[in-house]
């Protein structure tokens, strides 16, 4: 499963990722998950079964799922980001994937 | 010690505020200045909390000098002074959509 992550400039969804890449190889799922600013999701999307933004793009949410129709556009709760919850990220992620 | 979670509640509250804001924006776009007012008053005191912790943060460093400071603050701290220039423009948008609609209004009025 590929999961790519998005906010302003890829920075702080960066470190979010490293906490998701560790609860999946906790699980032994298998994921290729990464971040990057918005304006580079367009190289980085290619393949990606859903898209998770930072809570301070949210706004950009609508514009996002117009541009990529056939991917799930999913916010990530302001708590979760702020706490880094990987886990629950990555466990909501799992549940709008399976639900695709 | 600054932690990991101390800094990233910079950026998660900065970030809520410039969400809401720009909100506000398409809301007063779309005409509804009501929720656009109310929007734009939900993101100040997001901020307001983000520039609490900032505060918090800038203390820690005024009593210990050798608090280490990382690129992740700088970071944080370039969320919040977007999240500023944000709220406000904001209200000066929505400020410009209440005229414009006014003006709208009496255009019609007279037509």
């Amino acid at each position: 499963m590929k999961i790519t992550l998005a906010c302003a400039g890829g920075m702080s969804t960066g470190m979010l990722v490293k906490k998701m890449e560790e609860y999946a190889s906790s699980q032994g799922i298998e994921a290729d998950i990464s971040a990057c600013g918005l304006s580079e999701l367009e190289e980085r999307v290619t393949g990606s079964d859903i898209i998770l933004l930072g809570p301070q793009v949210g706004y950009q949410q609508d514009d996002v799922k117009k541009e990529y129709p056939d991917i799930p556009v999913l916010v990530i709760e302001m708590m979760d980001y702020g706490m880094m919850n990987g886990e629950k990220v990555f466990k909501k992620a799992q549940e709008v994937i399976a639900a695709k | 010690m600054i932690s990991e979670t101390d800094v990233m509640q910079i950026i998660v509250y900065a970030g809520n505020a410039k969400s809401l804001a720009m909100n506000a924006i398409k809301e007063a776009k779309a005409g509804d200045i009501a929720s656009a007012k109310k929007g734009l008053e939900e993101s100040k005191g997001n901020l307001k909390i983000a520039h609490q912790q900032h505060t918090d943060i800038l203390q820690k460093f005024a009593s210990n000098p050798d608090e280490p400071a990382t690129m992740f603050l700088t970071h944080a701290q370039d969320h919040m002074m977007a999240a500023i220039t944000a709220t406000d423009f904001t209200k000066e948008f929505i400020d410009l959509h209440e005229e414009l609609q006014e003006l709208r209004n009496l255009i019609k009025g007279n037509a």
